[in-house]
């Protein structure tokens, strides 16, 4: 009963644009650090995590714009007294889709054609450029 | 007809001028502005070659540039986008260079040469394996050419025949064994592009005991001889230094830093590299034999440079006959291209030369220099004196005729000495060449007892391009010119070669029974090799060096009354390298 007042209350309440971008913003910055602190860590270029990195920031704008699916979210968000209990929210929002976009990956990276194990790295097509007039 | 051949803008800029198929003058750009590994535009190197030929720059009919720029700045870009946002500094470092120059060479060489004819460029592998092929006594070889990176290539396989050179293979950037051991170089304290002679001089005292974590961590060879680094430990794709710590976590130790003597882990480290480059490269040379079916290798680029390499290819007798071209870096890649518009470009015969002409640099007249700085000199009229000088321990700048083209001093610009006295070397590197302690020096020997003290095999040993194992009893008859391992790094020296000093070679074996002497370059740490008088005095009034001889008849020496000389003379402080 009690839970029903609390979502009750939290459907009731009116959130602003300013709400929204906030919100976005935040988000936005929380995984940011992630992927940073995963491109430091594993020493891995950015052109790898492209992938994670361009549809984590469109569930994003997806969550802060399209009403139906962010309204309760952001109204949660803004019900939670204090700063700290708002970054834990965020944080544990941020598992929560990291969770269920997770699947999305595996099946994007089962899909990308499989390397080979090299045995030679010779160029397959040696480039030379016999134009002497030419600079390149 | 004359062409002109110019490499700028990386390190090692120069400038060569062929006439009618001949390479007839070559100088680096560092022995004229006395800043060491000098990039920038070449023009004091072309100057001095005009005047030498006694022309104009309306004589020359053709330049050619050793590489093509645009090819070069697109791989630059290249990797720096793939590395957003760690190779930001990179980019701001590297760009403006290229927008200021690098991208004009045309309008640079129109500009600064007030040159009206054709402008032509060769790519960077080509150059350099034009200037080995060009410049060897064979028609018809394999070329291997191995460096840093030009364009993109770092490794490439290539046929000379006749007038023409076939590429047949290739492996591109990143995967490069010259910045894989200039990694290394870093690694054991040493500066990039110019300290990787020292990493091969200190590895003989070490053990390759972690040759095995290289290959487990570092690098990976193929069946057919291709090989791959490991990107992950390396830094030289976004940032300014070559090794991060991952490099550094694989054996346990931070990168040496002070300028203290190395210890005994960086000596094994040392040791270990080598080991590894040696028998990748003879993989390499397998490959090479395979694709290209000669009987000949001709082996340019900078990793040419590393003798002891050298040795071990002539040694594994993959091949039959080995040349070794003797200014195989980027400065070489000058006289390369200056041959490519020669040969590939103009389709003109290739004759093969009969020894590698390395004097090809300033012709000063020491007489017109002495008296203008009003320097005390004798003359004399024999030999012999100098010869008593060397065998009582002195040590003599001898200076001669056209200066070298090249990295090594083969006569004409060296500093001699003694090699029976073991103390030599340690009087050499502390009181004269200022360097570390555990440099090796190498020997000139007359070419007809050389054979009798070193082992041989079919290389040129005139360039000091290659290492030998000395013969029983060679290090106890010249024990400073015998490295750790057993090795000396020979020049041999025939009457054809250098007549002045291969007498003075033979009048100090007919006195002391010893057919060599130590033949170090004529500079002290951190400066170009000299070229003019002045460079020559100023290296002997501030270091221990006994006198000078000049043309084999001029003589400054100690004894002299100096004080004079030191005020139009002043000394220069170089950074050590």
């Amino acid at each position: 009963m009690m839970l029903i007042r609390f979502y009750k209350n939290i459907w009731n309440k009116s959130i602003s644009r300013k709400d929204r971008i906030l919100f976005g913003l935040m988000f936005l910055l929380l995984s940011g650090f992630y992927f940073y602190s995963l491109i430091i860590t594993q020493k891995e270029p950015v052109i790898n995590h492209l992938v994670e990195l361009f549809s984590f920031g469109g569930f994003i704008l997806l969550i802060v714009f399209i009403r139906q699916i962010g309204n309760f979210i952001i109204k949660t968000w803004l019900s939670i007294s204090g700063s700290v209990g708002q970054i834990i929210f965020l944080i544990i929002q941020f598992i929560v889709f990291y969770v269920i976009l997770s699947p999305v990956y595996m099946i994007i990276n089962l899909m990308k054609v499989k390397k080979k194990p090299m045995n030679s790295n010779w160029s397959s097509n040696p480039h030379r450029n016999m134009n002497y007039k030419n600079p390149g | 007809m004359y062409i002109l051949g110019i490499s700028a803008y990386y390190h090692d800029s120069a400038a060569a001028l062929l006439k009618d198929g001949v390479i007839v003058a070559a100088i680096q750009e560092e022995r004229l502005t006395r800043i060491k590994h000098d990039s920038s535009f070449p023009i004091q190197a072309i100057n001095a070659i005009l005047e030498i030929q006694k022309i104009s720059i309306k004589d020359i009919e053709m330049v050619v540039y050793y590489e093509k720029p645009f090819w070069k700045f697109e791989r630059i870009l290249d990797t720096i986008t793939n590395h957003v946002p760690k190779g930001f500094i990179r980019f701001t470092k590297t760009i403006p260079l290229w927008i200021k120059h690098r991208l004009w060479i045309s309008s640079e060489i129109k500009k600064k040469l007030k040159f009206k004819g054709e402008i032509l460029y060769s790519s960077h592998h080509d150059s350099h394996a034009a200037a080995g092929y060009f410049s060897s006594p064979f028609s018809d070889a394999a070329i291997l050419t191995l460096d840093g990176v030009g364009e993109l290539a770092t490794t490439t396989i290539s046929v000379g025949e006749g007038n023409k050179i076939n590429l047949m293979a290739a492996q591109n950037f990143p995967h490069s064994l010259g910045l894989l051991y200039s990694a290394f170089t870093q690694y054991c304290g040493f500066k990039v592009n110019s300290g990787e002679y020292k990493l091969m001089g200190l590895a003989p005292y070490g053990k390759p005991i972690y040759k095995q974590k290289i290959y487990d961590y570092l690098i990976i060879q193929y069946e057919d001889g291709s090989y791959s680094l490991n990107m992950k430990y390396f830094s030289y794709l976004e940032g300014r230094r070559m090794i991060n710590r991952s490099f550094e976590n694989i054996f346990g130790q931070a990168s040496r830093k002070d300028s203290s003597t190395p210890t005994q882990f960086y000596k094994d480290v040392a040791a270990s590299i080598q080991e590894v480059l040696e028998e990748v490269v003879l993989k390499l040379v397998v490959q090479t034999k395979l694709i290209t079916k000669k009987n000949t290798i001709v082996f340019s680029g900078g990793v040419a440079l590393n003798c002891k390499l050298n040795q071990k290819i002539v040694e594994a007798k993959i091949f039959d006959q080995h040349h070794f071209y003797p200014s195989p870096g980027d400065a070489g890649g000058a006289v390369g291209a200056a041959y490519l518009g020669w040969h590939a470009y103009l389709k003109n015969d290739f004759t093969p030369y009969n020894t590698s002409e390395v004097y090809l640099g300033n012709l000063h007249n020491p007489i017109e220099s002495l008296d203008k700085m009003k320097v005390p000199y004798s003359i004399i009229n024999d030999i012999e004196q100098v010869v008593d000088s060397l065998a009582n321990g002195k040590v003599i700048g001898w200076y001669n005729g056209k200066m070298e083209f090249g990295p090594r001093t083969l006569g004409n610009r060296s500093i001699l000495a003694d090699p029976r006295n073991a103390e030599m070397k340690d009087v050499l590197n502390e009181r004269i060449k200022l360097r570390e302690g555990f440099r090796p020096f190498a020997p000139a020997i007359l070419q007809e007892e050389a054979h009798n003290y070193f082992e041989l095999h079919s290389a040129n040993y005139d360039t000091m391009m290659v290492t030998a194992v000395a013969r029983q009893g060679t290090k106890q008859l010249m024990p400073a010119v015998v490295h750790e391992d057993g090795t000396a790094r020979i020049q041999i020296v025939s009457k054809e070669s250098n007549f002045e000093f291969y007498n003075l070679l033979k009048a100090f074996y007919l006195k002391t029974g010893c057919p060599a002497l130590i033949n170090t370059s004529f500079n002290v740490r951190g400066e170009p090799i000299v070229d003019s008088v002045e460079d020559a005095l100023r290296a002997f009034i501030y270091t221990d060096i006994d006198m000078i001889v000049f043309n084999s008849k001029y003589v400054v020496s100690k004894e002299s009354d100096l004080s004079q000389i030191k005020q139009l003379i002043p000394k220069l402080t170089y950074d050590a390298d």
